[in-house]
């Protein structure tokens, strides 16, 4: 082998993409001859200087924190997409619903249970000095405030977003 | 063994995390950008050679690993699939660039020239910088990225052949300049 054809070689050989046979060659070649010995050695040190140089490129303060934010642009993006989308949709169907007999029968649900309800209170009424309904009616509101205010508090470490998203 | 850069940027790698972020957790999204963004940014930069250029497309990079995690069937996969991210992010984006050398990458050899004291991975970086696109382009890709000239000829759309005179060339231009720049 010349050195010619060595040189053309030698990349080759270090990064392991010849053939058993061209191998040995161009191995055998650099075993007598020094020259060619040198380029083979200056490159396998290139190589290394190479992924030291990339290694050693300084990465811009910051860099982690504008991807995190550009990351969050998309997210919020796709939140939005999302709702639109979906809000979209609920609108395209809810006229069908009309024909849905479980909407009915929700309606009739909650009419009847509105009526029992009246119902039991003109009873109360009746039996019930005003007073004493009144004292039972602003307990059942604070009541109610406070089971809302302790539902909220309870989740407010909740993350809704990690569940839905 | 010449894919050193990239063996230490996944070694210790913790496969939980891939789980958390198909699973949509914020949390692991952060350790992922924390852990991985100066690889993506320095393979970038070594590709293309612009300061901008690299932050816009780390940003891409980690934009499509968030829109696309799902779809990674093996987690142990993760390594070769970020890989194949950053390099077609990094080639599509050598393809549009205008071949003129931008202001910043001018700025940078001239201070990289000026300063007294160089480091051997400056004058490296430097010598890069001097290289053309598709010679470094090459180099890059089997020297930092590990690939072999199979691969690389396919990312790059050039005969095998191509391959292996542009990393012969490279490397020959590359030592040239090194020794030219010892006194
Ligand atoms: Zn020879």
């Amino acid at each position: 082998m010349e050195c010619g054809e060595c040189l053309e070689n030698i990349s080759a050989l270090i990064d392991g993409e010849l053939n058993g046979f061209e191998q040995k060659q161009v191995e055998n070649h650099l075993l007598a001859c020094g020259r060619c010995k040198a380029v083979a050695n200056q490159f396998r040190l290139l190589n290394f200087g190479i992924v030291h140089a990339v290694e050693n490129i300084p990465a811009p303060s910051g860099l982690e924190e504008r991807i995190l934010l550009s990351i969050g642009l998309e997210r919020q993006k796709a939140k939005k997409q999302f709702s639109l989308t979906s809000l979209f949709l609920i609108l395209l169907v809810s006229p069908l619903l009309i024909f849905s007999s479980l909407i009915w029968r929700f309606v009739y649900l909650v009419y009847s249970t509105g009526t029992i309800l009246g119902r039991a209170e003109s009873v109360l009424l009746r039996f019930v000095p005003p007073a004493t309904s009144w004292a039972i009616g602003i307990m059942a509101f604070f009541l109610i405030v406070g089971g809302v205010l302790l539902v909220r508090r309870l989740l407010k470490g909740f993350q809704f977003n990690e569940v839905f998203s | 063994m010449w894919a050193r850069g990239w063996e230490n940027a996944v070694t210790g790698f913790d496969f939980g995390l891939i789980k958390k972020l198909q699973a949509g957790n914020e949390q692991a999204f952060t350790v992922l950008v924390q852990s991985y963004a100066p690889y993506v940014y320095r393979t970038a930069f070594a590709l293309l050679q612009d300061k901008n250029e690299a932050e816009d497309a780390s940003q891409e990079v980690f934009l499509k690993i968030y829109r696309s995690i799902g779809q990674l069937s093996n987690p142990y996969a993760f390594q070769s699939w970020l890989k194949q991210i950053i390099t077609h992010t990094c080639l599509d984006r050598l393809k549009k660039q205008h071949p003129t050398p931008t202001a910043d990458s001018e700025l940078d050899r001239a201070a990289v020239e000026t300063s007294q004291n160089l480091d051997q991975h400056l004058i490296i970086q430097d010598a890069l910088q001097r290289l053309s696109t598709e010679y470094r382009e090459t180099l890059i890709l089997r020297e930092w990225q590990g690939y072999s000239y199979q691969e690389i000829a396919e990312m790059s759309g050039v005969p095998v052949g191509t391959v292996k005179s542009r990393i012969h060339t490279a490397r020959m231009q590359l030592a040239k300049m090194l020794s030219d720049e010892r006194p």
